[in-house]
């Protein structure tokens, strides 16, 4: 049987001297849901740029149906039916399903752009693959995530795609919409196309894909049906060890607040209500989940209390101190610790070394200063430490932040994070896009951060898996308000939690005050 | 991936060289056209600033002054802001310190006490004079240049104000202000070269900068500012603070610089229009990848290419002015940052597997 899609041999080095991907080698064949795993840097990103034209490679070949083509430009590698799904959805909002569906090959009539033309056209791919509840009329801004996503594939499959490359698709979704676009890729593996589908969610993969090729390092491990592994056996081989992803539960003694959140409320650029007469606190030596769908608020929740952001109405008090007026210097000396979202843009200068980053909260320490000058000694000595507890891979501290893979540079930002001496971390998506290895770890620092040295955390996480793991406490978030509360962890799972996501279920203030 | 830091580091300086290289080629070319004596013309460019001691220090007389523009303008980029008011604040330092100057003439100062004083007040003069743009920019959000080139004009009429209206020589024949008391200038350090002994200060400053940048807790906010403010705000440095502050230390360095020209190199203030010692100061900036350490060096280049025409216009049939060309061929080679770059990823590509063959490659 011929392959729909080979690679041979391929490999790519970055301008940086970074090789992403050395000699990989795996095939799709029609009809298969093929999974592609590794762990952050491993190259999996990089190989699907090249296969969609965005990247160039130096050696070897890629193949459609046994012919080599070299994709130049996304436009050629849909010319050759590869289509990609990214994880940020390339969309335009203010136009229609349809409208967005055609852009770029819009059906004319006497000259002008033919709506109705596209209408038909939309809605007769659609029905060809059962994209049965989406309104091709409505707006792309007042569809939900899940719809936005089902807009992106079909518009892969309108434009002849044969393979269709999905970047972690289901990160953005419920576990009620991920079931249905489950069942989506089914339904077009059955009419003979090919998916290949990017990663971390091992139970994800198990459950839909046919086979599975790793990569580690930039190095492809081979390719395996997905019968015969388990979840165990892909992480380790992925990681080259074994992983422990559950950790144990053990009860432990909570302090007093050290943060306080009441009837808050934050006022959006559009005048809506983007957190809406919030109320929680957080014990020392606890850690305290945020739920919800992206975008419910909790990015502008957590700004609020970091102090970059503002707020409107309520307060903030952390550390019995009110944090609205208050600088982020000394938000911090009081014990504040910010993992923020964005770790290239707010939580790491990139251009910078491993030394400045660590540093750069506590760079002014005495500890760090011989007079009016800095301590290089002292400083080294501290940032080679840091370096070596928290594993950073890296040359050495000169090394800048933007040479090290993602992971690395988020163990940058926990080391400096952590060892600052806090007393309350937040912490926003710490492992969004990481490898398991590094999360595994970055887990494991958060809870014993709060069993052992009486940290308070606030985790805001779109990774279920990870609050559920971690959390002693999940608030769920909905359109700004708190509407649910679970104390006991063995109550809950994803499926519950995903319908308060949804909106779908809402405590009331009683049932929430029986488990606050 | 040391190897990749070296190469980096390499084609850095190689990109300043082959510049200069092609740039320097360009005009001999050009020489070669336009002149009827070409040999002459050359040789007088290239050695010419070389064949006297008067000609020798007429180079170190041109670096002195970029120095400081130089150096301020480092500031200015090191947070990243493109502010070019040191042009205005070089010509109006100078001549506000000979206002001071000749103001003081009667307390009869003695040298040692009334050079500094009058350089210091120059710097904050200066230091002042930077933060008009660079607070409009960071608390209105006022484009940079612009306001910064607006500022240039308005202290150039101030000038001219002071000049024709209070401290005119009506005496001579020209424009130009009441000569400067005797203690209050420069003396020329070697004999007959012109070297006079603000070198001394220039070097002081230069060192100086160099350590704010390299060793202090200021130079470490200047640079993660520079590189990322919104990182900078969350690690809770003043970003605005620091970005201020920056600029009017660079405008201080530009203001020291027209004080220290002004008593090292003339006699009376007699400027009437802007003296492109900022804007050259730019240009040494960027030459030097915007690291004062590079400063010293760059300077002296410039200086020595200026030197070089000026030798060529004096001897030869060619005018000063095509200088020009040699500046605006240096600035877009260095600026262009492809420029070689082609090169560069070639060599760390092959260099990337070839480590990777012998097995020791992460």
């Amino acid at each position: 049987m011929s392959s729909l899609l080979r690679v041979e041999h391929l490999t790519k080095v970055y301008s940086n001297g970074f090789v992403a991907n050395k000699d990989i080698n795996f095939a799709v064949e029609p009809s298969e849901i093929h999974a592609l795993v590794g762990e952050n840097g491993a190259g999996k990103t990089t190989l699907m740029r090249i296969l969609f034209g965005m990247e160039d490679f130096q050696g070897g070949s890629i193949y459609i149906q046994e012919k080599p083509i070299v994709p130049k430009s996304p436009l050629d590698a849909i010319g050759h039916g590869i289509g990609m799904i990214h994880q940020h959805f390339m969309l335009v909002p203010s136009l229609s399903v349809a409208e967005n569906i055609v852009l770029g090959m819009e059906p004319v009539k006497g000259g002008f752009f033919d709506y109705e033309e596209a209408v038909r056209a939309t809605e007769e791919t659609a029905k060809k693959y059962r994209f049965d509840d989406l309104n091709v009329r409505s707006k792309v801004a007042d569809i939900s995530v899940g719809s936005m996503q089902k807009v992106e594939i079909l518009k892969a499959l309108f434009r002849g795609a044969k393979v269709l490359i999905m970047d972690e698709p289901t990160a953005v979704l419920t576990p009620q919409e991920t079931r249905e676009l489950f069942e989506q890729l089914r339904r077009l593996k059955e009419q003979g196309h090919s998916i290949i589908f990017i990663s971390h969610k091992l139970e994800e993969i198990m459950e839909l894909c046919d086979r599975v090729t790793i990569l580690r390092k930039g190095e492809c491990l081979g390719t395996y049906d997905i019968q015969d592994m388990t979840q165990e056996s892909i992480s380790r081989l992925m990681i080259g060890r074994d992983v422990e992803l559950k950790f144990a539960r053990e009860t432990h003694d909570t302090g007093n607040d050290v943060l306080k959140v009441q009837n808050l409320i934050v006022v959006g650029d559009d005048g809506k209500r983007k957190v809406d007469n919030v109320s929680f606190h957080v014990q020392r030596g606890e850690v305290v989940g945020i739920a919800g769908v992206e975008g419910s608020g909790q990015s502008q929740l957590a700004s609020a209390i970091a102090g970059s952001g503002e707020y409107h109405y309520g307060s903030v008090v952390l550390n019995d101190l009110e944090v609205s007026g208050q600088s982020v210097r000394s938000m911090r000396e009081k014990g504040m610790a910010y993992i923020p979202e964005d770790r290239m843009k707010d939580g790491a200068t990139v251009n910078q070394s491993v030394r400045d980053n660590i540093i750069a909260d506590r760079y002014y320490d005495p500890k760090f200063r011989k007079g009016i000058f800095l301590n290089r000694k002292a400083i080294d000595e501290f940032v080679n430490r840091c370096i070596k507890d928290f594993e950073i891979a890296c040359d050495d501290a000169d090394q800048p932040v933007r040479m090290l893979s993602g992971g690395n540079i988020q163990k940058v930002v926990v080391a400096r994070e952590f060892t600052s001496g806090c007393n309350f971390i937040l912490a926003e998506q710490p492992t969004r896009g990481i490898d398991v290895g590094t999360t595994e770890m970055i887990r494991r620092r958060i809870i014993s951060m709060s069993h052992e040295n009486q940290v308070g955390t606030l985790l805001i996480s779109a990774d279920l898996n990870e609050l559920l793991e971690v959390s002693d406490r999940i608030l769920v978030m909905y359109k700004g308000k708190i509407t649910a509360s679970f104390r006991n962890m063995e109550e809950v799972n994803e499926e519950i939690l995903g319908e308060y996501m949804l909106g779908v279920k809402k405590m009331s203030e009683e049932e929430m005050e029986g488990q606050a | 991936m040391k190897n990749v830091r070296r190469i980096e580091a390499i084609f850095d300086f190689l990109r300043i060289v082959v510049a200069f290289l092609i740039a320097y080629g360009m005009v001999l070319l050009a020489l070669v056209f336009i002149s009827k004596d070409p040999m002459q013309a050359i040789y007088s460019f290239v050695a010419g600033p070389f064949t006297s001691l008067r000609r020798f220090g007429g180079i170190i007389q041109k670096a002195v002054p970029l120095v400081f523009t130089g150096l301020g303008m480092c500031f200015m980029y090191s947070v990243n802001r493109f502010n070019v008011s040191g042009e205005g604040i070089f010509i109006m330092t100078a001549c506000s310190t000979t206002y001071l100057a000749l103001a003081m003439e009667g307390l009869g100062l003695p040298k040692f006490v009334f050079i500094p004083l009058l350089l210091l007040f120059a710097a904050v003069l200066g230091g002042l004079l930077a933060t008009i743009p660079a607070t409009i920019n960071a608390k209105l959000g006022a484009n940079i240049i612009v306001s910064s080139i607006m500022l240039n004009y308005i202290l150039l009429f101030f000038t001219q104000f002071v000049l024709t209206r209070l401290i005119r020589d009506t005496g001579v024949s020209y424009t130009a202000s009441y000569e400067i008391p005797v203690n209050s200038r420069f003396s020329e350090w070697i004999p007959r070269s012109g070297i006079h002994t603000g070198l001394f200060v220039a070097l002081l400053i230069y060192v100086v900068v160099v350590i704010i940048f390299s060793k202090t807790k200021f130079g470490f906010e200047m640079r993660t500012v520079g590189n990322n403010p919104a990182f900078s705000d969350n690690m809770g440095i003043k970003t605005i603070a620091v970005i201020i502050l920056a600029q009017a230390i660079g405008g201080a360095c530009a203001g020291m610089g027209g004080a220290l020209e002004q008593l090292a190199m003339n006699t009376r203030f007699q400027w009437t229009e802007l003296t492109n010692h900022g804007m050259n100061g730019v240009v040494v900036a960027v030459l030097a990848k915007k690291k004062p350490q590079y400063i010293l060096l760059t300077a002296f280049l410039m200086a020595y290419i200026r030197q070089g025409a000026q030798v060529v216009s004096s001897s030869t049939d060619i005018p000063a002015e095509f200088i020009t060309l040699v500046q605006g061929v240096i600035i877009m080679m260095v600026a262009a940052e492809a420029f070689l770059a082609h090169t560069r990823n070639k060599i760390i590509y092959s260099g990337a597997l070839q480590e990777q063959k012998k097995g020791g490659a992460k």
